[in-house]
C-alpha cells in the first residue's frame, strides 16, 4: 500500500543553543518514510517532536547543531519547504501573516509553487478553504487571520500546507484546536490526499486515539529519543515500552469516568 | 552576528566603510586641528596643494579649508544624528499612541501630523530658525520639527496591525496600564520598520542643515559645510575649490548614509528569510 | 451561595468585510465560586468570543455580566485593572499571547509586578515557584518564549494566569497541545489550586474527554446560542441537542485490535 522510499533519516541529532546552555532536543533518530505512508509521532511535551518536524523541513533556528543524515531518495534534491514539504506549525496563528487576508496567503502559495496566475490561484484558494471544511469559504477568503476563530485559523494553515501539492505533509498538532466533528472530516481529507496524491504524512499529535485511527505506523518519542515504532494497531494494543503503555492508559475517553 | 551580515552586503560594505571614515574624520578634527577652525591662520586664497601646511588651501580670510571641512563633518553628523534621534523618538511615540488608542486621540494626533506634513520641511525649518535665532540646538529642533511625521505614520500603521495581536490583549488581561502597554509591549515591536527610515532622515537632516547655513541661518560659531559653500560661491570663478571641497564632503556623507541604510535593510530581510 | 459570575443575554456581532457574523446571540451563563464549568461547542461556535467578553477583552454589543456581585461591564480604568487580578484568562494560542521579545521570566513576572505581589528582590524566587508548580524547570525562565516547546508554552501561560490567585480563570483550550501525562499533571494542578484557593474555572474545550474528567457541569454552545446545559455525565451519556449529539458521536476511539496479542517482548 505504501510507495517508493521518500525519506531516510539516520542517526539524527539536534542541539539548540539558548542563553549559553546547549539543549539536546533529539538524538539518534532513525526513520524511513515511503510515499503514501502515514506516520504519527506521539510523545511527551518537550520530547523533540516539533524539533524533528523542523529538522526535516530544514527550518531549525540559526545556531542549532544538527548531526546525522537526512536523505531524500524520493526527491533527488534538497526539498523546498512549501513546495515539496507542506508544514502546519504548532501555533498556526504565528505562521499566518497578520496584514494579508487568508485568501491572499493561500493563493500566494499556489502562485509561487504551482506557477498559477493570480486569478486561478485565488479560485483554488477558495476551493482549498472549502476542502478543509471552512464554512462559507467565499467570505473567509477575505478575512484577516485575527478575524477567525482558533480552529478556523488552524484549518487555514492546513489549506496553506497542502496548497503547493507537497510530497510530504508535516502536521504539528494540526487538529488540536478543532472540534471532533471537523477533526474527523480533516482526518478523512488527509487520508484521501495520501492515497490520491501519493502524499506522505508525518502527524505529530498528543492524541493517541486520533493517531491510531489515521496512521499506518506510530513512533513514540521520549526525552529526545525514539523509544518505540511499529504498526499503529500493534503499538496501541501491545506497547513495548512502559511509557507508551502509560500514555494509552491515561487516554481520556468518554467511557472512562 | 547581524553586523557581519550587514558588512557582507555590498551597500553595507561601502556605506559602512565611508561612515567609519567620516566618523574618524569627525572625531580626529579637534586632535589634528585643535583651536578654532574659524580662526585666521595664514594668507588668504592659498590654493590647494600649494602649501603643505594647508593641503586644501585657505579661504578669503586666510582660514584653513581642511580644518573647516573636518570640523564641518562634526557639525553635520552631530546635527543629523541628533535631529533624526529626536524625530524618531517623537514620531514613534505619537504614532504608537495614535494607533493604539484610536478614536479621538488618533484623529487629533493624525490631523496635527498632516498639518506638519503639508508645510515643506525646509520652509518650516527656515521659519523656525528665523524666529528663534540660529544655534546648534535650534537647528536640530527646526529639522526634527518636520522630520518626525514620517516615523509617526509608519509607527501608526505598524501599531494598527500589532494591536490586534493576542499579546496586547494578554497585557490588558494582566492589568497593565495603557501607557505601559503602549511603550513596553507595542512600541518595541513596531520599531524595526521605523528605524529603517533613520538613514533617510539623517541624510535629509544633513542636507537641510547645509541649506540653512548656506542661507546664513546656521550656528555662526561653528564651522559648517553650508557656510563654506556659500562663502565660496562669491569667488566661484577664481577659487572654485572653496565650494568644491565642502561640496564633495557633503555628497560623500549623504551617499554613505544612503548605502548604509540600504545595507541594513538588506541584512534585516536576509535574517527574516533565514529564520 | 450567590453566583461568582452571572452572564445575561450577551450578544456580539462581528463585521468582516461584507458579512456580519452573530458570534453570540443572547448567552446566559452562571458560575458558582469554586465550580468548574465546561464550555464545549464546535469550531466557530463563539466559545472564545464569550470567554474574551467575560475577561473584558472585547466589548459585547448587549447584555450584562456580573462578577463577584459587581457590574463588570461598567468598570473602567483603575478599577478594571485592579479587578483583573481576580479574573484571568489563558489564551487559545499560547505563542500568540506572548510578546515576541519577552522571556519566560518576564511573562510570569508581569502580573506579579503589576499587582505588586512581589518586589524586585523576591521576583526570581516567585517566578521559579510558579514554574515548578506547572511542572517546568526554573532554568526555563531565561529562555525567550519561542525557544520552548508548545506544551511548555501552554504551561507558562497557565503559570501567568494563576500568578495573581484569581477567583475565576477562563481557560481557552488550555490542554489542547499537551500529551496525556502532562495533561494529567495540569489537571491535578488545577484541581489542587481549586481546593486551595476556591478558584472557579470556565473551561473552554472541544475535548469531551477532558470535560468529562474535570467539569461537574457542561454547557454546549452552537452558533452563538447555548443549546444544552446540565451535569456533565448526564449530558454526555444522553445528549439532547443535535450539536451535542454530533460532538459526542465524533469522539475518536482507540483503534485496538479486538484481541490484544503480544509480539516479541
Ligand atoms: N475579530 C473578528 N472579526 C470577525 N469575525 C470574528 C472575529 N473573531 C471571531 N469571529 C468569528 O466569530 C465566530 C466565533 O468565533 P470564536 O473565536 O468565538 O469561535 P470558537 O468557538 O472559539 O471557535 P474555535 O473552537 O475554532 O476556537 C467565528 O465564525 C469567527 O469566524
Ligand atoms: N529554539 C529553541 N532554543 C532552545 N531550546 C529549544 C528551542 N526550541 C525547543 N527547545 C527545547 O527543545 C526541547 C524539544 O522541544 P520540541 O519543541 O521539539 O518539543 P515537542 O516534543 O514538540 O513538545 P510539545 O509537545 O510540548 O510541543 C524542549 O525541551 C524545548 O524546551
Ligand atoms: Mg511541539
Ligand atoms: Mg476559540
Amino acid at each position: 500500500m505504501s510507495g517508493p522510499l521518500l525519506l531516510s533519516v539516520r542517526g539524527l541529532g539536534v542541539r539548540y543553543r539558548a542563553e549559553g546552555q546547549s539543549v539536546e532536543a533529539l538524538t539518534g533518530i532513525d526513520l524511513d518514510l515511503h510515499a503514501r505512508e502515514r506516520i504519527a509521532i506521539i510523545g511527551e511535551s518537550g520530547s523533540g517532536k516539533s524539533t524533528f518536524g523542523l529538522a526535516l523541513a530544514g527550518l531549525l533556528p540559526r545556531g542549532s547543531e544538527v548531526s546525522g543524515s537526512i536523505a531524500w531518495p524520493g526527491l533527488g534534491a534538497a526539498p523546498k519547504p512549501g513546495k515539496d514539504i507542506g508544514i502546519v506549525f504548532q501555533d498556526p496563528g504565528s505562521s499566518l501573516n497578520p496584514v494579508l487576508t487568508v485568501g491572499e496567503q493561500v493563493a500566494e502559495v499556489c502562485r509561487t509553487h504551482l506557477g498559477m496566475g493570480w486569478r486561478r490561484s485565488y479560485a483554488r484558494a477558495v476551493e482549498l478553504l472549502d476542502r478543509v471544511r471552512l464554512p462559507s469559504p467565499e467570505g473567509i477568503v477575505r478575512a484577516y487571520p485575527h478575524q477567525l476563530s482558533g480552529g478556523q485559523r488552524q484549518r487555514v494553515a492546513i489549506a496553506m500546507a497542502i496548497a503547493g501539492r507537497p510530497r510530504l505533509l508535516i502536521a504539528d498538532e494540526a487538529t488540536s484546536a478543532i472540534d471532533t466533528v471537523v477533526q474527523a472530516e480533516i482526518v478523512g481529507l488527509i487520508r484521501e490526499l495520501c492515497s490520491a496524491d501519493a502524499l506522505a504524512l508525518l502527524f505529530i499529535t498528543h492524541d493517541i486515539a486520533l493517531a491510531s485511527g489515521l496512521v499506518d505506523r506510530i513512533a513514540v518519542f521520549r526525552a529526545a529519543r525514539m523509544v518505540e515504532i511499529g504498526p499503529a494497531e500493534e503499538v496501541v494494543s501491545a506497547p513495548s515500552s512502559p511509557y507508551t503503555a502509560a500514555l494509552i492508559d491515561a487516554h481520556l475517553g468518554l467511557d472512562a469516568a | 552576528m547581524s553586523v557581519l551580515r550587514f558588512l557582507r552586503t555590498p551597500e553595507g560594505a561601502v556605506g559602512g566603510f565611508l561612515l567609519a571614515a567620516l566618523a574618524f574624520v569627525a572625531l580626529s578634527a579637534p586632535v589634528l586641528f585643535p583651536g578654532d577652525p574659524l580662526a585666521i591662520v595664514g594668507p588668504a586664497y592659498l590654493h590647494p596643494f600649494a602649501n603643505p601646511a594647508f593641503p586644501l588651501g585657505t579661504d578669503s580670510l586666510g582660514r584653513n579649508v581642511l580644518a573647516g571641512v573636518m570640523h564641518g563633518a562634526r557639525t553635520s553628523l552631530v546635527i543629523g544624528l541628533a535631529a533624526a534621534f529626536a524625530a524618531i523618538v517623537v514620531g514613534s511615540a505619537v504614532g504608537t499612541l495614535a494607533g493604539l488608542f484610536g478614536g479621538v486621540v488618533d484623529e487629533v494626533l493624525m490631523r496635527i501630523t498632516e498639518a506638519f506634513q503639508t508645510v515643506p520641511a525646509f520652509l518650516l525649518a527656515l521659519a523656525f530658525v528665523s524666529v528663534v535665532g540660529p544655534s546648534m540646538g535650534t537647528v536640530v529642533v527646526a529639522i526634527a520639527l518636520s522630520a518626525w511625521t514620517a516615523p509617526a505614520r509608519v509607527a501608526r500603521a505598524e501599531v494598527l496591525s500589532i494591536r490586534q495581536r493576542d499579546y496586547v490583549a494578554a497585557a490588558r488581561a494582566v492589568g497593565m496600564h495603557p501607557l505601559a502597554i503602549a511603550f513596553r509591549e507595542v512600541l518595541p515591536n513596531a520599531l524595526p520598520p521605523v528605524l529603517s527610515l533613520a538613514s533617510v532622515i539623517v541624510a535629509s537632516a544633513i542636507l537641510i542643515e547645509a541649506a540653512l547655513s548656506f542661507l546664513g541661518l546656521g550656528d555662526p560659531n561653528v564651522a559648517t559645510w553650508g557656510t563654506m559653500i556659500s562663502e565660496g560661491r562669491n569667488v566661484l570663478r577664481s577659487a572654485a575649490y572653496l565650494s568644491i571641497a565642502p561640496g564633495i564632503a557633503l555628497m560623500v556623507t549623504v551617499l554613505a548614509i544612503y548605502f548604509a541604510g540600504e545595507g541594513a535593510v538588506e541584512a534585516a530581510s536576509a535574517r527574516r528569510i533565514a529564520s | 451561595m450567590s453566583d461568582l459570575l452571572e452572564v445575561r443575554g450577551l450578544t456580539k456581532t462581528y463585521r468582516r468585510s461584507r458579512e456580519t457574523i452573530a458570534a453570540l446571540r443572547g448567552v446566559d451563563l452562571t458560575l458558582a465560586p469554586g465550580e468548574t464549568l465546561a464550555l464545549v461547542g464546535n469550531s466557530g461556535s463563539g466559545k472564545t468570543t464569550l470567554g474574551r467578553a467575560i475577561a473584558r477583552l472585547i466589548e459585547p454589543d448587549g447584555g450584562a455580566i456580573r462578577f463577584e456581585g459587581r457590574d463588570l461591564l461598567a468598570m473602567r480604568g483603575r478599577e478594571l485593572r485592579a479587578m483583573r487580578a481576580r479574573l484571568q484568562i489563558v489564551f487559545q494560542e499560547p505563542l500568540e499571547a506572548f510578546n515576541p521579545r519577552a522571556t519566560v521570566f518576564r511573562v510570569i513576572a508581569d502580573p506579579l509586578r503589576v499587582h505588586r505581589l512581589a518586589g524586585r528582590a523576591e521576583m526570581p524566587e516567585a517566578v521559579s515557584r510558579l514554574l515548578v508548580r506547572v511542572g517546568l524547570e526554573p532554568a526555563l525562565a531565561a529562555r525567550a518564549v519561542h525557544e520552548i516547546s508548545g506544551g511548555q508554552r501552554q504551561r507558562v501561560a497557565i503559570a501567568r494566569a494563576i500568578a495573581t490567585r484569581p477567583s475565576l480563570i477562563v481557560l481557552d483550550e488550555p490542554l489542547s497541545a499537551l500529551d496525556v501525562s502532562v495533561r494529567g499533571r495540569i489537571l491535578a494542578l488545577l484541581d489542587d489550586l481549586q481546593a486551595e484557593t476556591g478558584v472557579a474555572y470556565l473551561l473552554i474545550t472541544h475535548d469531551l474527554g477532558v470535560a468529562n474528567a474535570v467539569a461537574g457541569r457542561i454547557t454546549v454552545i452552537d452558533g452563538g446560542s447555548i443549546v444544552e446545559e446540565g451535569p456533565t455525565k448526564v449530558v454526555l451519556a444522553d445528549p439532547q441537542s443535535a450539536a451535542a449529539r454530533r460532538l459526542v458521536a465524533a469522539v475518536p476511539r482507540l483503534h485496538r485490535r479486538t484481541e490484544p496479542a503480544r509480539i516479541g517482548g
